[in-house]
């Protein structure tokens, strides 16, 4: 089963759905860009991956986000 | 109707997005710092978020993906300060009275797929929203 409407920000740890902490303008424009979703006509189950270059994967933060046993 | 799984639950929008009225649903382990955590083991068990619920009253509850940054701002996982400005600003119709929270790791697919997900989608059903904005961790 696939989403009917969808975005992935391209390189996003996980925990970082929409952006890092305080990160408002990047925060509001991921959310925009999912709304836009709503807004569109399209094909249901097609995941838009969408690049946002303000956004900067947070070092301290191993293995994408994922929590890995050790 | 029991829903097939080789299906998209596509629902054609109905009003503009300046009309629509929208609720989070997270299964980013969100809930209110009040509720009982999810249990790590598995859960399919839910939180339901009041709709005026303060951004500092929430925290995350979950163990398989670093929540350090949403510790320190729900908005990373759970947008609801920034689906509040959009609402202000007349782009967006409104925010829901009822959000939800939900963990998302469950080994009970038979359990989520035919009690708590349409009991979710019953709780949304009836309150204010006309849509859903789903975020994961």
């Amino acid at each position: 089963m696939g989403p009917p409407r969808a975005i992935a920000p391209v390189g996003f740890l996980l925990g970082d759905c929409l952006g890092g902490p305080h990160q408002n303008a990047l925060q509001r424009h991921v959310l925009q860009d999912a709304l836009r979703r709503w807004e569109e006509r399209e094909e249901p189950g097609h995941i838009w991956e969408i690049e946002y270059p303000e956004y900067v994967p947070d070092p301290a933060i191993p293995h994408g986000g994922e929590i890995v046993a050790e | 109707m029991p829903m097939s799984r080789r299906c998209i639950p596509y629902t054609p929008r109905r009003r503009e997005l300046s009309e629509t009225v929208f609720a989070l649903v997270s299964t980013a382990g969100v809930h209110l710092r009040e509720q009982e955590p999810f249990n790590m083991d598995g859960d399919n068990s839910w939180r339901l978020l009041p709709g005026d619920v303060e951004a500092s009253d929430l925290m995350v509850t979950h163990a398989y993906y670093d929540h350090r940054h949403a510790d320190q701002d729900i908005n990373c996982v759970f947008p609801i300060d920034r689906l509040r400005e959009l609402a202000t600003e007349g782009i967006i119709g409104g925010v829901g009275d009822k959000h939800l929270g939900f963990m998302g790791y469950s080994q009970q697919l038979r359990d989520l797929y035919e009690r708590a997900a349409p009991e979710m989608a019953k709780v949304i059903e009836r309150s204010r929203a006309d849509a859903v904005l789903l975020t994961a961790g």
